[in-house]
């Protein structure tokens, strides 16, 4: 390359006519400084000295005013550093990447604190602010939103390396009135090693924020959090857009002293999540410590899709769909318009949390295609909410397709509460069940009143771990006050209910039917019951506002509603006793009606002139005749299918 | 300005300086000379001799350093390039900013180059070769590079981390004549901001291959966000673009006002469209305005996923999968193997355009999983395609999608297409004042529509107000000749019409027109809050080919097409009249069959020795003895049950 003498750039820089050695001419637009300024930019114009000595009082000096330097490989040392309040930012880059073992031991700029374990705040950003390529070490939280009174334009965090601070960028505060305290975050491919919290932008949040690729490994709080004030995000404010991409938080430090710990925490509107994965949390000693969810939740209008997370958290769920106690139906943060999609989670062998499935408290989701492989806790849990709240009666929850598998038993999924169109279908459950009450799939209305529209249909629930004799009901439908109901439709059809490899099925049931509130249109057809030794369904309580209410019971394999045999009514008698061999379902007249039956005779009729049935009971019928049949034996086949079941 | 070293000391800091001159002669042999240093920071103005100082006109010193192979960083300054005007560049300038150029933060966005231009439309550059821009910002009117004008294809253009504020476009093509199958082999367009622009990324004409379009902003824009295709009007005729991804861009704020505005465009074949928002759109007083979907495509073999649409277009769909015109039935872009999975649509109560949810008008589409939530009108439709490859789409699976809060139909499925699933949405809030429909399929005179399935959907709140007509369910065949041939399963389905506050004109399940219906089994629905049972099931119209056609219908609850009663003949008399309860369905035959009608004695015939069915009618039977009774009276249980219905 050609390079032009120190004179022709001169020339060619007009506003640099001063003498260029052995000094500079500073007032130029243009200067030697400007030039070098472009390769160590920090060190030309904030005069900031290396490692050892202190960089601090010149760093701090120079904030004072606008400017763009990029960051020379060198390490500064920040020792004696204060908080600062930014009227404006600098804009810092590195002129390389920075990363672990690469580029010597120090990982090319290197800002160091100083401060191990510090949690001190250094900047409370003004202006936006844009940090690219650099590492910064040594406590101490880098920006600090807490103050914050006017909305940020944009926090721009690129490239970083973040090693033993206590947070890269916070906000801790809720008092402020914002709908938002930053209008555009871009966080991307930042390295979060052994920080105290990783991104924890807490408080009134942030909008505009695409947080894709960054790695956060052994922090200890907090992995990726973008949301709106804590206690309750959705009533204060929101953030809205929301991309969180191809992030991996692994090996968080969750402290059993601590409380709320989340590989990723998202609250707002229109937010797509897709392809993170959360990994490997570090155990603190208690397996049922709650709030450290590894994917939480508080949104309105997101895609969770294709998401991955073992042995990441514990608590509610492995995917959290949240927005309890929201103020608004709408235009507030959380909980409406999920889809929860292709996400897979799993608690392996070594992973010592207790770690359920999917917590859904939110409205108008679909849920499907996802892989829960979890040990001893539920598949999903539909949350009944609190009485009152708009989601105490969550309406359009779609929950489909999805695999929920458990080693050692659980439940694969609870709805409970009294919810409007639910819909539990084409799901596959294996492995739940165990030594105490397991279930397969719960629908419970917990005494909060009609729940509406139920679906569950085409289920496969199998390999059940039910041992000890411990009551599993693969299909439980509970009415918990008697004024609770299931209105509308129910229907509990095309699943096959598999329990023939339980270690012991003496107390599996198919269908338990439980409490006393009615149960309206509920037919139960063309389920396979599979391995059952008891009758498959049952009603455990009599009475109350289901009784005389029809139950349809047709086509399942497993469970005999229709039957067919032959009978003979012999010489010289008028009757005959047949048993039927319908299956009897407990507090349910399992009787058949007379037109349930249908007498074919195979013989001529001698002696009498009519055959009718009589003496229908659960167990048999009477084929009679007007008059004791003479000359040969009367022969008949009969046919018995009953589809109409009522309850006690 | 900062307060800048001298000279000497600068040379101090530099190791590979340390021993030689900073005079009038550079040292251009050392690694690392004062010419590396400022060709390194300012590249640009060293090679070129632009000022820089935002008042200097430097287009004529930049026009004149273009067409030379250059690689030039550009310092964070601007540049004033007044009188800019058309030029071809035989070689293109990789050029990038000495640090990242974004808004919010100082000094001044970074490296600009500011056309001083508002508001005008005009080309600047025509590149033939490939270009890299990264970390640069431009603004005040032009078009920053046009293909209209390229006759061989560009190999490869680089937009990264590129600020545009108030330009005409960035990257544009309108050309259609050149005869390429495409432009650009390889488009990189990431992280770039386009503020305000009168359109943002604008690759229309013969589109480019292997273009990743991620991580970008668009906002305030006036027409199109993002646009990757093939040319107009007929994209799929004229070449084709393969491979794109488009991921994480938000395209908000975009203004509509001429014709044929989109937020996000794509055409070409093997497309992955991911985690993308478009949202608030501006309103320009025209509420049906047309052709300004938030999301619309002509695409084969795409996956559309993840994606967010919030108030951000108007016409045919917030998603539209589009494919008309194409001339090929394979290779060639447009139509045809869709997965849109996991998508959510939004019309907020704020939004004043008219939005329907997805446009489908393609072949071999998998459609699942998305939540359509406010719609105006339609969830979704299938276009007819009247004349076109795609007017016989097949292969549609439609399923597993909410469609909530709409303004008058669910799923409209229009033409005469082959395999069509319209199977378990989930479809609630149907609201107004107009004719509305679940879920219709409409032949519209084209013809036979062959194995449609209508299964597993509940359909839920109903808000028809003002006995306005409501089909739940709608199968038309428009001309006398048009059919539905195969299959077509109703089944499973829960119509939920009981919280609707006007009722008085709404039926389950509407059959109309004349043409043929084949295979149509109507089983296992549930027609919920009807209270007229004539408005369950019904045929407007008699006769035609459909006339004497089977129609099964079993095992729906809410049509009672299995009914039981007692009835006696009284002695001394030898007939009774049994209203059999069968529902007046209009215009299909409800009369049962002999067969469908079962009596069974409840005690002997006394005075005869035979009782059958006679007079069977739409509304009763008969049952008879040979003699009249005597002794006592002939009871008997009856059951009605038929499952054959035959269109009148």
């Amino acid at each position: 390359m050609a390079y032009l003498t120190t004179a022709q750039l001169v020339a060619a820089m007009p506003n640099t006519t001063a003498a260029i050695t052995p000094t500079v001419d500073q007032n130029a637009t243009v200067s030697m400084a400007d030039t070098c300024g472009g390769y160590d930019g920090i060190r030309a114009t904030a005069q900031m000295p290396v490692s050892p000595t202190s960089a601090w009082a010149k760093f701090s000096a120079a904030l004072t005013n606008p400017f763009a330097s990029p960051l020379p490989p060198a390490n500064f040392i920040m020792t004696g550093h204060t908080s600062q309040t930014l009227t404006s930012c600098p804009t810092l880059f590195g002129l390389s990447p920075n990363l672990p073992l690469v580029g010597g031991a120090m990982g090319t700029t290197r800002i160091d604190w100083n401060s191990a374990g510090s949690g001190a705040i250094i900047f409370t950003p003004l202006q936006g602010a844009i940090l690219r390529d650099a590492k910064f070490v040594g406590g101490c939280v880098i920006f600090d939103f807490g103050a914050i009174t006017t909305v940020v334009p944009l926090v721009v965090m690129d490239g970083l390396y973040c090693d033993s601070i206590s947070c890269i960028l916070r906000d801790g505060s809720i008092a402020n009135g914002l709908t938002r305290k930053l209008n555009k975050l871009l966080f991307r491919r930042n390295y979060l090693h052994s920080n105290d919290r990783g991104l924890f932008f807490n408080g009134n949040g942030a909008s505009r924020v695409w947080e894709q690729e960054n790695h956060v490994d052994l922090c200890g709080r907090f992995g990726l959090f973008v949301g709106p004030a804590t206690p309750a995000p959705q009533q204060q404010g929101y953030g809205d857009f929301l991309m969180v991409t191809n992030n991996l938080v692994e090996r968080m430090v969750v402290s059993q002293s601590s409380a709320n710990n989340n590989p990723y925490i998202t609250f707002g509107r229109y937010a797509a999540l897709l392809g993170n994965i959360a990994a490997n949390a570090i155990y603190s000693g208690v397996p049922t410590q709650h709030d450290f969810e590894p994917y939480y939740n508080k949104l309105g209008v997101a895609a969770l899709i294709g998401n991955v997370q073992v042995d990441a958290g514990a608590g509610q769920g492995m995917f959290t769909l949240k927005g309890g106690a929201r103020t608004n139906t709408d235009n507030s943060a959380g909980g409406w318009d999920y889809v929860c999609l292709g996400n897979v989670g799993l608690k392996s062998p070594l992973g010592n949390y207790e770690q359920p499935g999917i917590w859904i408290q939110s409205v108008d989701d679909n849920i499907s295609c996802n892989v829960i492989e979890t040990t001893g806790n539920y598949g999903f849990h539909v949350n009944k909410m609190t009485a009152g709240v708009p989601e105490e009666h969550l309406t359009n929850l779609m929950i489909h397709d999805n695999h929920f598998i458990s080693r050692s038993g659980g439940n694969a999924g609870i709805a409970e509460g009294a919810h409007k169109n639910l819909w539990i279908n084409g799901n596959i459950c294996a492995g739940f069940g165990g030594a105490s009450q397991g279930l397969a799939f719960r629908i419970a209305t917990l005494s909060h009143g009609a729940a509406s529209n139920y679906r569950l249909q085409g289920n496969t629930a199998w390999h059940c771990y039910s041992s000890a004799a411990a009551r599993t009901d693969c299909i439980h439908v509970k009415t918990d006050n008697a004024t609770d109901s299931f209105t509308q439709s129910l229907p509990l059809s095309d699943n096959v209910l598999d329990v023939s490899d339980a270690p012991d099925n003496s107390a599996c049931y198919g269908i338990t039917f439980e409490g006393t509130g009615d149960i309206q249109n509920c037919v139960v057809d063309g389920n396979n019951f599979v391995g059952f030794v008891t009758n498959p369904i049952r009603n455990l309580n009599s009475g109350g506002n289901r009784s005389g209410k029809t139950l349809t019971i047709l086509n399942n394999p497993g469970f005999t509603n229709e039957n067919t045999g032959t009978g003979t009514i012999v010489v010289g008698q008028a009757s005959v006793t047949i048993t039927h061999g319908l299956t009897t379902i407990s507090n349910m007249n399992s009787a058949p009606d007379p037109t349930d039956i249908f007498i074919q005779p195979t013989s001529v009729l001698n002696g009498g002139h009519q055959i009718r049935v009589t003496a229908i009971t659960e167990t048999t019928f009477d084929v009679v005749t007007d008059a004791a049949i003479t000359t040969a034996n009367f022969t008949f086949a009969w046919r018995v299918r009953k589809t109409k079941w009522v309850f006690d | 300005m900062p307060t800048y070293r001298t000279t000497g000391a600068l040379v101090a800091l530099f190791p590979n300086n340390s021993s030689g001159l900073i005079g009038n002669t550079v040292y251009q042999d050392q690694a690392v000379s004062m010419a590396d240093t400022l060709a390194g920071y300012d590249g640009l103005r060293a090679q070129s001799g632009m000022v820089g100082d935002g008042v200097t006109h430097d287009w004529s010193a930049f026009a004149s350093y273009l067409n030379s192979s250059q690689t030039a960083p550009v310092p964070p300054v601007v540049f004033n390039l007044t009188g800019a005007g058309p030029k071809t560049l035989t070689q293109t300038p990789t050029l990038f900013g000495a640090g990242p150029a974004l808004p919010g933060v100082s000094p001044n966005g970074g490296a600009t180059f500011d056309f001083m231009a508002p508001g005008s439309g005009s080309v600047t550059f025509t590149p033939t070769e490939g270009g890299i821009f990264r970390d640069i910002q431009i603004r005040n009117g032009r078009v920053w590079f046009d293909m209209s004008g390229v006759t061989v294809e560009v190999p490869i253009i680089s937009f990264e981390n590129v600020w545009a504020n108030d330009i005409s476009c960035l990257l544009r093509d309108g050309d259609i004549s050149a005869g390429l199958t495409r432009k650009i082999d390889k488009l990189i367009f990431r992280n770039n901001y386009l503020l305000s622009n009168d359109r943002g990324l604008f690759l229309n004409g013969n589109g480019s291959s292997r273009a990743w379009v991620t991580g970008n902003h668009v906002d305030d824009c006036a027409r199109f966000g993002i646009l990757v295709a093939p040319a107009t009007p007929d994209p799929q005729n004229n070449g084709f673009a393969d491979f794109i991804f488009y991921t994480n861009n938000l395209v908000e704020n975009l203004h509509f006002s001429g014709s044929n505005s989109n937020p996000i465009y794509a055409a070409g074949r093997y497309a992955s469209i991911m985690g993308n928002i478009a949202a608030n759109s501006v309103f320009s007083g025209d509420a049906n305005q047309h052709d300004f979907e938030s999301f619309y495509f002509k695409l084969g073999v795409a996956a559309i996923i993840g994606n967010i649409a919030v108030d951000a277009g108007s016409g045919q769909g917030m998603f539209a999968m589009k494919g008309i015109g194409r001339t090929n039935s394979d290779n060639s872009p447009g139509g045809w193997d869709y997965v849109l999975v996991g998508n959510v649509g939004v019309r907020t109560a704020s939004d004043q355009y008219n939005q329907p949810g997805i446009w489908v008008q393609c072949t071999d589409a998998n459609i699942g999983c998305n939540v359509i939530d406010g719609a105006t009108s339609y969830g979704l439709q299938v276009n007819k395609n009247a004349g076109d490859v795609s007017q016989r789409s097949t292969n549609l699976m439609i399923h597993d999608n909410h469609f909530i809060n709409l303004g008058n139909s669910g799923v409209l499925v229009e033409g005469a297409h082959t395999n069509v699933w319209a199977n378990r949405q989930m479809i609630t809030g149907v609201k107004g004042t107009g004719q509305q429909y679940g879920i219709r399929f409409s032949t519209q005179s084209l013809g036979a529509a062959i194995n449609y399935r209508m299964q597993g959907n509940t359909l839920w709140d109903f808000g028809t107000t003002a006995g306005a007509r409501c089909d739940c369910l709608h199968v038309s065949t428009t001309a006398g000749t048009d059919s539905f041939q195969g299959s077509l399963p109703i089944t499973d389905n829960v119509i939920d019409v009981s919280t609707s506050p006007d009722i008085s004109n709404t039926y389950g399940l509407t059959f109309e027109g004349t043409g043929d219906i084949q295979g149509c089994v109507v089983r296992g629905n549930f027609w919920i809050g009807f209270t007229d049972p004539t408005k369950v099931i019904r045929n407007i119209t008699a006769g035609g080919n459909r006339s004497g056609k089977v129609l099964t219908i079993l095992d729906n609850v809410g049509f009672a097409n299995d009914v039981r009663g007692t009835g006696s003949i009284t002695v001394g008399t030898a007939t009774v009249t049994i209203n059999h309860l069968m529902p007046q369905t209009p215009n299909i035959d409800p009369t049962p069959a002999p067969t469908d009608i079962t009596i069974q004695a409840t005690g002997f015939l006394f005075g005869a020795t035979q009782a059958r069915v006679t007079n069977i009618t739409a509304t009763t039977f008969d049952v008879v003895t040979d003699s009249n009774v005597t002794g006592s009276d002939f009871t008997f249980q009856w059951r009605c049950r038929k499952t054959k219905w035959v269109f009148s």
